[in-house]
């Protein structure tokens, strides 16, 4: 008696756990912060498409990638949001991506923001890396990079093998500096006091006054304004030039739902969704849509620079290791 | 011939029900790690990574790791002699800094280490020196722990006819204390030089660029360059490192004392102020970080407290589900640990040392990443996949933290049990419970506070998708920028672990005393 007892309580376990797959469901891979969209806009779509949508949230972007990756031969998901220049030409070695070119890309103000020419990644999104400073530290704000040599062991950067913004800003003195990029790094570790794994950890020195510069971004100053009514720092991109950190939603190979993924895709450049972007993700709309008056605080790149994928994809490897043989050198 | 080839079989039955165990734990391990390694590892990228940069990286790892050990073994030293001789509010407030190597969150002691160095007369920012102190701070509690316990089982007698012989104090540590403790001091030293070789948050918060190390490039090749293959050779020449260094350091065994229950009194004055300066230099940094939290409140006027735990906040943050999560599996996971490391150590032989000990050389990046593919291969819900991966992970700090202690229960004892006709269940009950009660309890309570601070797993296994653990939740709240409810989230931890040690010393030291 016992025995068919414990084996119905095994089996009712494994029922239990075992998955129901709803035809009509649409599943998001996408970063934590991300989650706004989860108080009207999926409501929305839900209903205007009669399906269910099923969030899930992760802590990077990176993290969204190797679970794609761990998934590639069974995919869960249907759609990949917070896909970066840098991390598409990464995972295109893995062909972790179906093509797609949404009818709305035409709504799209710049189409240098179209940062993939194959379409595997769709952009929603764009903002630009600068240099945050104390106002009460810095009195002469660095018109460019080798203004910031004059500043020994003052700036905070986020470490380009751990942090994506690190890597971001990595990539940024490349397009600048392009093959001399090595020997501006040789001559810039002086003005780097550390670096750190990522954003947060270098906010945190750079709040507690630990040095007077760190990277971050444009839109930083327009943030603190609007949460805190004030900002005791200020914003530069030296030289003018930036470098744009452009976000993109793609489509996950072997998803059983591309048509709905498509539908989605193409709503996140509606002017509904587009305009919700400003004051959720702290970040430019990819479609000529009216800014909140609070971004008047924040940088807008003028001139920008950047690095074809293909560039990157080949040779990342290689530049973070080189990057790492600079600041190890005396 | 027959009857050789019977007593043959029969030995070569008796060995395989002697390793039966030993393949017991081998093959969930085994299959646990099988869907990762053998869809992702390839041995061109294990000959790729054999080059002059990782030399340069097992270099800078082994000779940091070593000097914070050694550091770390010598300001252990007085707070160990004190412990020996003196029960007070000193050797609780010692005993007390045990859950910091197992729980305090690497963030704090970053954020502490920053602020002290910035205003030190002499620049230390972003030194070897600084990660080293950093070390010291952390893993110096485990030589305390593993060393106190080791010395209060020396026989007085040894001591007492080695002042009749006159021996110097000098020759008394050389002869008679080193070889009675040489397996606490072993062990102890491992783990600290494999914290210090595995270390990540501090070196690379602290330590300036040239301090990498295998985490740090395990972490590289996986996040950055998403290069899973990469990052499994990697671990696996960590691997292979770390073992090799534990087969040396644990080669030499333990004898298995009993704890003394006369009193001694010897001079150790001196051993005060050493005691006093680990005490000052465990808790100022426990003290800052729990006391930033009210005065951030109060210099912003504001009660992250309750904002914490609001409706609103937690429909962003799910800090009281993910509290009740952590709970849950912290405590399951706690209980399975340490009934299978007292079934792993009561039944065990010597290779279950190298075996369980190999579990700790096994990078955390890759047990989690290991875990996540096979949630993902087969299904398994989150809740039963961490208890599985904390429990890899826990299991071999519960075998060193309990070891010494099952192995001391004086087998003449149990035999005499048996003799009388009483059962396992019988001898258990009566005479290893009540013995081993405070170990069993103060482990739990590390494997709780180790579960309830980790981070990697749940990081990586990015749990917070469907089963959201504090350590993630906090991670979000900090990287979202809201340092206020993150200072509060980690005061409110770091007060209920210090009550939990505070609880299971006092529950110890008052199941101890019947037997004194």
């Amino acid at each position: 008696m016992s025995k068919k007892i414990f084996i119905i309580s095994i089996l009712s376990i494994l029922f239990c756990c075992t998955k129901i797959e709803d035809n009509n469901q649409l599943t998001i891979y996408t970063y934590d912060s991300f989650s706004w969209i989860q108080k009207s806009l999926v409501p929305y779509f839900e209903k205007s498409h009669n399906c269910k949508i099923k969030l899930v949230l992760f802590d990077s972007t990176s993290g969204i990638l190797t679970r794609l990756k761990l998934e590639k031969d069974n995919p869960q998901a249907d759609i990949a949001i917070g896909i970066t220049p840098t991390m598409l030409a990464q995972s295109k070695k893995d062909n972790l991506f179906d093509k797609y070119k949404s009818p709305k890309l035409e709504n799209i103000k710049d189409i240098s923001l179209i940062f993939d020419k194959d379409y595997f990644t769709t952009p929603y999104d764009y903002g630009a890396l600068a240099v945050l400073y104390n106002t009460d530290k810095i009195k002469k704000v660095p018109a460019n990079f080798s203004d910031l040599f004059n500043h020994k062991k003052s700036l905070l950067i986020q470490d380009p093998r751990t942090s994506s913004t690190g890597t971001d800003f990595l990539l940024w003195t490349i397009a600048l500096h392009g093959n001399n990029w090595k020997n501006f790094w040789s001559s810039f570790k002086g003005s780097v006091l550390t670096s750190s794994t990522g954003w947060s950890e270098s906010f945190a020195k750079f709040e507690s006054g630990e040095a007077p510069m760190m990277i971050s971004y444009a839109t930083d100053n327009a943030y603190s304004i609007h949460n805190y009514g004030s900002s005791a720092y200020n914003l530069v991109i030296p030289g003018g030039k930036a470098f744009l950190q452009i976000e993109g939603a793609s489509i996950v190979k072997g998803s059983s739902q591309t048509l709905l993924a498509g539908k989605f895709i193409d709503f996140m450049l509606s002017d509904m969704f587009q305009k919700e972007i400003p004051l959720n993700q702290w970040m430019f709309p990819v479609t000529n849509t009216e800014l909140p008056e609070v971004f008047s605080h924040a940088l807008h790149p003028e001139q920008t620079v950047s690095i074809p994928l293909t560039e990157i994809e080949d040779n990342l490897d290689q530049w973070l290791i080189d990057w790492e043989k600079i600041m190890v050198a005396d | 011939m027959a009857y050789r080839l019977g007593k043959d079989y029969g030995r070569r039955l008796k060995l395989l029900k002697k390793n039966i165990p030993v393949l017991i734990l081998l093959i969930p391990v085994f299959i646990l790690f099988y869907p990762l390694f053998f869809r992702f590892f390839s041995f061109d990228s294990f000959k790729a990574v054999l080059t002059y940069r990782t030399l340069n990286i097992l270099y800078y790892t082994f000779i940091q790791a070593l000097i914070s050990a050694i550091f770390s073994l010598l300001i252990s030293i007085c707070p160990v002699i004190y412990l020996y001789n003196k029960k007070s509010t000193v050797s609780t407030l010692i005993e007390s800094t045990f859950f910091i190597p197992f729980f305090f969150p690497v963030i704090s002691t970053v954020t502490v280490f920053s602020f002290i160095t910035k205003y030190l007369p002499i620049n230390l920012q972003y030194s070897l020196f600084t990660v080293i102190i950093a070390h010291v701070f952390y893993n110096s509690p485990i030589y305390v722990m593993y060393l106190s316990q080791a010395v209060k089982k020396i026989p007085i007698s040894r001591f007492e006819s080695a002042s009749l012989e006159t021996t110097s104090n000098l020759k008394l540590l050389f002869h008679i204390v080193i070889p009675s403790i040489s397996g606490a001091l072993s062990r102890s030293f491992f783990l600290v030089f494999l914290f210090c070789f595995t270390s990540f948050g501090v070196l690379i918060s602290l330590g300036n660029i040239r301090l990498s190390n295998f985490e740090i490039a395990i972490y590289q090749s996986i996040n950055t360059n998403l290069n899973i293959s990469q990052g499994l050779s990697f671990a696996i020449i960590q691997f292979v490192i770390l073992l090799a260094i534990n087969f040396i350091i644990l080669r030499s065994k333990s004898e298995n004392l009993e704890q003394q229950s006369i009193k001694k009194k010897n001079k150790y004055q001196y051993s005060i102020i050493g005691s006093a300066l680990f005490i000052i230099l465990e808790f100022s940094i426990v003290f800052f970080s729990v006391t930033n939290s009210f005065f951030y409140s109060i210099t912003r006027k504001a009660n992250y407290f309750a904002k914490l735990f609001s409706t609103e906040f937690n429909a962003v943050f799910p800090v009281i589900i993910a509290l009740r999560n952590t709970f849950l599996t912290a405590i399951v996971t706690s209980i399975i640990v340490t009934i299978t490391t007292y079934i792993i150590i009561k039944n065990g032989s010597g290779i279950y040392n190298i075996i369980i000990n190999s579990f700790l050389c096994i990078s955390s990046s890759i047990i989690s990443l290991s875990i996540l593919a096979f949630h993902i291969y087969y299904s398994v819900p989150a809740f039963f996949i961490l208890i599985i991966g904390y429990t890899v992970l826990a299991i071999p700090l519960s075998y060193s933290f309990m070891y010494s202690h099952i192995k001391g229960i004086s087998k003449k004892i149990l035999e005499a049990a048996s003799v009388d006709g009483a059962g396992f269940l019988c001898s258990f009950k009566n005479i290893e419970l009540p013995l081993l009660f405070p170990v069993l309890l103060r482990n739990f309570i590390q494997i709780f506070a180790l579960i309830f601070g980790e981070f990697t797993i749940s990081y990586i296994f990015q749990s917070g998708a469907n089963f959201p653990l504090i350590s993630t939740v906090h991670y979000s709240i900090t990287s979202r920028r809201y340092p206020g409810e993150s200072y509060a989230l980690n005061t409110i931890c770091v007060i209920l672990i210090l009550f939990l040690f505070a609880l299971s010393i006092k529950l110890s030291n008052k199941a101890e005393k019947p037997s004194l």
